[in-house]
């Protein structure tokens, strides 16, 4: 074999891997829907209003975080307290939020604000747990804002005593911005995926931006957030997947955050999830291909396996694309890029058919928006380097600091 | 204010330069990968273009076939696999070959391909010679007045087999002006680059030397 064929090889093995899972997927996540209909069916009559307590640790977010207060405080649910951790601000984040607090014209809702040393998102969410009440925890971001109906929904889904923890659904907020662009249609589609992991039983990231748990069988149990993890949210859900606990997507569970505005700003934020993400596998590595009974098959021989698998193909997939559009247009020969891209269509009119709502203007947008997943890769791509760099040194990541507009839906 | 109003309005215009050169790509490519898919020459593409190389040929010369894999035992260079690239070293270009195309308008070239049409004698089935055509190009041959009389012709199988060819006669067409190749006297071949911006052929005739294994 010449060094041609063991590349073609490699190359071929590799897609072929990769067009399983995304087979797998696209297969599966059309079930979703039915899964959870029969959940609701089964739950419809129950009576459940218990109190939800949404933790929002907030470090510098003037900017985000009345907008995210007023989305609760708008919500049809209104057994909710709202827990704000103003987690050594620098700039007027108390004050905006203490202004909210007195403009606030629900008075059903209670708003507390708690204000410490910065210690990091881990350690303001575990301080905001324990002085939450409620039997629900919700997290949520200081830039995030939740649809109106989404608190009530999110109790929807505890009224099954099996479920312990659920993620939402999140969306990248309108932004004019490229990098916002190819964000919004990565979430779209990265959340769309959520459904086949939800069929299979398998999520096992529950996002900071929108989470719930159930107090008593999460944190009570097993622990509150990592103070030292950079993606506290991951290590959370991978810990509480290890010990076993169940959990869906709740995709009608609606939440816009704010997505990064800038080249550098999506290569950090890409960062701080790669490193975390990594940190977390190591210490969970006993997940992968395990047979305890505690840990969901699929997610242990299929969802991990491939995630890392997907990491070890980014090494080389920016590089591969590159030389196969080279190779394309400076040859002629276009199919093998128009497979390519056909692929990613197949994702688009998947999304587009089955997705939340009918969405013809996706499947229009394909047209051009496929090519600018190629800059993403390349993101992830840096991300990834920077990463492995970070880990070969020993060294962690520091906090990012964003450049906060503020989301623009009307929630 | 006005910073922020330029910033804004600059956003939307790398926006939509970035995405309007996507729709151009996505068209490029789809457009093009649509003729090599369905074998057709559409306006705005160029992976396959129709070429005038059919009338080259007489009207007695025009028993072509395609075939994948000739079969060409009991011919004079018999039957080695299916032919895959087309060398000319005299001028260090290897094209890969595919069979040839056809509609209603002429011979279908690809743009980095060459083709061929193989010809029969009509009594007794023998190969007469093998058509190779293309057009002139940077991704095929773009000097073909290079090739010369007594210039060697490679074709390669995929049975790892080279047969060799000798170049006796090279030159030029006008456009619909006919090569009588009838008048070949032994099996061979004849390379047939148009270059559509002179309206002209160069052609090279060569006629079969040896066959010879490669894979040593």
């Amino acid at each position: 074999m010449n060094a041609f064929e063991f590349l073609r090889n490699t190359t071929f093995i590799f897609a072929t891997l990769m067009l399983v899972k995304y087979f797998v997927f696209l297969v599966l996540a059309p079930f979703y829907p039915f899964k959870e209909k029969l959940r609701k069916l089964k739950w419809k009559s129950v009576r459940y209003n218990p109190l939800v307590s949404v933790v929002i640790p907030a470090w510098n977010e003037e900017v985000g975080v009345t907008n995210s207060i007023n989305s609760l405080i708008k919500n049809t649910y209104q057994n909710i307290e709202v827990i704000v951790v103003d987690d050594g601000s620098q700039d007027k984040t108390s004050q905006v939020v203490k202004a909210t607090i007195n403009s606030n014209p629900n008075k059903n809702i209670s708003i507390k604000l708690f204000q410490k040393e910065n210690g990091g998102k881990g350690s303001a969410l575990s301080f905001g747990i324990e002085k939450a009440n409620g039997e629900i925890i919700v997290t949520m971001d200081a830039d995030s804002a939740y649809e109106k109906h989404a608190i009530e929904r999110i109790v929807e889904y505890f009224k099954d005593p099996e479920i312990d923890a659920i993620v939402g659904n999140v969306k990248v907020s309108e932004n004019e911005t490229l990098v916002g662009s190819i964000q919004k249609l990565e979430y779209l589609f990265g959340f769309y995926f959520k459904r086949a992991h939800a069929v299979m039983g398998a999520e096992y990231i529950f996002g900071g931006a929108c989470a719930a748990f159930r107090k008593s069988t999460t944190f009570d149990k097993y622990g509150l957030f990592d103070t030292t993890n950079k993606t506290e949210d991951i290590e959370m859900s991978m810990r509480l997947r290890f010990f076993g606990i169940n959990c869906t997507y709740a995709e009608n569970v609606l939440c816009y955050t704010e997505g990064a505005s800038s080249i550098l700003g999506l290569v950090n934020q890409r960062l701080r999830w790669k490193k975390g993400r990594f940190d977390t596998f190591m210490k969970y590595r006993r997940m992968f291909f395990s047979l305890d009974r505690n840990h969901n098959k699929f997610l242990s021989w299929f969802i991990l396996p491939y995630s890392l698998l997907a990491e070890i193909q980014l090494l080389f997939e920016p590089l591969a694309i590159t030389l196969l559009a080279a190779y394309s247009f400076i040859s002629g020969d276009y199919l093998s890029l128009a497979l390519g891209s056909l692929f990613v269509f197949v994702i688009y009119f998947v999304s587009a058919i089955f997705g939340e709502n009918f969405n013809p203007g996706l499947l229009i947008s394909y047209f051009y928006t496929w090519p600018l997943f190629y800059f993403l890769v390349w993101i992830e791509y840096l991300a990834l380097m920077k990463s492995l760099k970070l880990i070969l040194r020993g060294e962690d990541i520091t906090w990012q600091k964003w450049d906060r507009v503020g989301i623009k839906e009307k929630i | 204010m006005v910073l922020k109003r330029i910033k804004k309005n600059l956003f939307f215009a790398v926006k939509g330069i970035v995405l309007t050169t996507a729709l151009f790509l996505s068209m490029i490519i789809f457009l093009n990968s649509y003729e090599l898919f369905f074998n057709q020459d559409l306006d705005y593409a160029w992976a396959i273009t129709t070429t005038q190389a059919k009338s080259h040929f007489s009207a007695s010369d025009n028993s072509f076939k395609v075939e994948k894999e000739p079969n060409l035992s009991g011919d004079p260079i018999g039957n080695y696999g299916r032919i895959t690239n087309l060398i000319v070293p005299g001028i260090g270009k290897r094209l890969e070959i595919l069979p040839g195309l056809e509609n209603n308008k002429g011979w279908l070239s690809r743009s980095n391909k060459a083709q061929y049409f193989i010809s029969r004698s009509n009594d007794k089935e023998e190969l007469k010679y093998i058509v190779f055509y293309l057009n002139k190009s940077w991704r095929t041959i773009d000097a073909p007045e290079l090739i010369a009389a007594g210039d060697n012709l490679f074709i390669d199988t995929d049975r790892q087999w080279r047969y060799s060819f000798r170049v006796d006669e090279v030159g030029t067409l006008p456009l619909g002006v006919s090569l009588i190749v009838s008048e070949t006297k032994n099996t061979g071949v004849v390379l047939l680059i148009e270059d559509p911006k002179t309206q002209k052929s160069y052609y090279a005739r060569g006629e079969f030397l040896t066959i010879l294994n490669i894979r040593q």
